[in-house]
């Protein structure tokens, strides 16, 4: 009975992560990046500021939601494993260090999509029932 | 006229960083400190009670283009004997042209990145994870460097980091070097997972008079602990340093060492070293208690920072209201452990720091 209370709290406890840490309900969106697929990887390793420029030699302008926004803690959970506070955080350190452009923050899904509509280079995350055009939409393999 | 012409420059000038579409990102950070301090070995007054108003600083990030960048830290802090009781100096002023990649070229002033401290935590209190810096600083890190810097960074799958820098040395100051040969730094890391950095570093300068004290040291006039008569002749200056920084959601781990041979015609090699061990738990995101141990000893024949040691464990605790603002609250006792015959310490503190930045 225990036994079987446990296997049961296990499969539980892994399927409220696994879906914790699903891209599912999100859409990445760039603007010239270069590429209309990005493995999850890469996309976490171009996020998290390890890279100044795509291979098309245009600048990395990452776009981020600021506290305002109502998929701040999940987006940070998802992108960097950490809470959003941690990833103000980071990013402060980072711009301090001068080792990173610092990137932008924005309050809501529509002024994330405006942003990198009109900056080329740029990559963010928004909810997938965002209004996206398609020549922004870029498509995330596991 | 004169007044027209400079309102006309002016004018021009914001109009033109308009048109060129100048993102400019400004920052302030700031401290202020708590210290109860007392010294065992005193009879007369042996403690001490006092607010500290701390450093207080400007950065200014300023992208010219996609590729060309400033940055700009400037600090206001107290100096006593100064006019005001207060000085302001220029810590990093650098430009910095990213001309392939992650690989860019840097020139200016900046802190010399000979270890994981000076590298990340520069003048900004709210990074630091406890309240002082390591005891090195003020002996035996060279702070700054003004000159060019080659710097890569994320490379290849280990994340490796690269920085060359040459520069004025450690007898200069931020407008002129009293000799041919620049200092030297050469500098690695890897950042082989998340939140891990380790790296290693070489550090040359020669110094031609060694009673010069130039602003890129940590002391900028004769040591504090040495009343004798300085010595004048030249001097190699030597610093390997190794760092291991981890900073992850739960544990957070900082060891800095420091081997500084220093070698002159007179007493030949003198053999300095430094170690300086941090480790902190977070506890529900905000809390972190941590411990310190940090040690310097300066060798007899040294003729630059001059026969020293000392030792300290703290222990102390830190609150972060956000990344913005935290407090942090340290005791700490301070000994000389080798028993040196020209130092004797004894000292217990408190202290407490309000750090913040916006």
């Amino acid at each position: 009975m225990v036994f079987r209370l446990t296997f049961i709290f296990f499969i539980a406890f892994f399927s409220v992560k696994l879906e914790a840490q699903s891209f599912s309900n999100f859409q990445v969106i760039g603007n010239n990046t270069g590429f209309k697929s990005i493995n999850e990887s890469n996309f976490k390793s171009y996020m998290k500021g390890k890279y100044n420029f795509w291979d098309n030699d245009n600048q990395v302008l990452i776009v981020l939601p600021s506290s305002n926004h109502p998929d701040a803690e999940e987006i940070s959970k998802l992108v960097y494993s950490k809470s959003h506070t941690s990833v103000r955080k980071y990013w402060l350190s980072l711009v301090f260090q001068g080792r990173v452009a610092s990137p932008k923050f924005c309050d809501s899904d529509e002024e994330i999509i405006d942003f990198v509509k009109s900056k080329k280079g740029a990559i963010a995350l928004v909810k997938r029932s965002a209004i996206i055009s398609d020549n922004l939409k870029i498509s995330i393999a596991p | 006229m004169r007044k027209i012409n400079l309102l006309l420059f002016f004018v021009c000038f914001f109009t033109y960083l308009h048109a060129q579409k100048i993102r400019t990102v400004v920052n302030g950070y700031g401290h202020m400190n708590y210290n109860l301090l007392s010294d065992l070995n005193s009879s007369n007054d042996p403690t001490k009670s006092y607010f500290e108003l701390g450093e207080h600083d400007l950065f200014v990030n300023s992208y010219f283009n996609n590729r060309i960048s400033f940055l700009g830290e400037f600090v206001v802090r107290y100096t006593k004997g100064t006019p005001t009781n207060f000085s302001a100096s220029i810590e990093r002023a650098r430009l910095k042209l990213d001309y392939y990649k992650n690989h860019s070229i840097l020139l200016g002033k900046v802190h010399t990145p000979v270890n994981y401290w000076n590298d990340v935590y520069h003048h900004g209190r709210v990074f630091f994870p406890t309240i002082d810096r390591p005891i090195s600083f003020s002996h035996i890190v060279p702070l700054h460097n003004l000159g060019i810097q080659f710097q890569g960074q994320n490379l290849g799958k280990w994340n490796f980091g690269y920085d060359i820098a040459i520069g004025n040395g450690i007898s200069s100051t931020d407008a002129f070097d009293e000799n041919l040969t620049p200092a030297t730094t050469i500098a690695f890391h890897i950042k082989p997972i998340d939140n891990l950095r380790i790296g290693a570093s070489y550090f040359y300068d020669f110094v031609s008079d060694a009673s010069v004290k130039g602003i890129h040291t940590g002391h900028t006039t004769a040591p504090n602990h040495f009343h004798g008569t300085m010595y004048k002749g030249a001097l190699n200056y030597h610093l390997a340093s190794g760092s291991i920084a981890y900073f992850g959601d739960r544990h957070e781990f900082l060891n800095e060492f420091a081997f500084n041979p220093t070698q002159t015609d007179t007493l030949g090699v003198a053999n300095n070293f430094s170690n300086f061990t941090y480790y902190g738990y977070r506890i529900k995101d905000k809390h972190v208690p941590f411990v310190v141990v940090d040690l310097l000893k300066i060798a007899e024949n040294d003729l630059y920072t001059y026969h020293y040691d000392l030792m300290k464990f703290s222990l102390g605790y830190r609150y972060e209201f956000n990344e913005l603002i935290n407090v942090k609250a340290q005791v700490g006792y301070a000994s000389n452990m080798f028993r040196s015959s020209h130092s004797d310490i004894k000292n217990v503190e408190f202290k407490v720091q309000f750090a913040y930045g916006f």
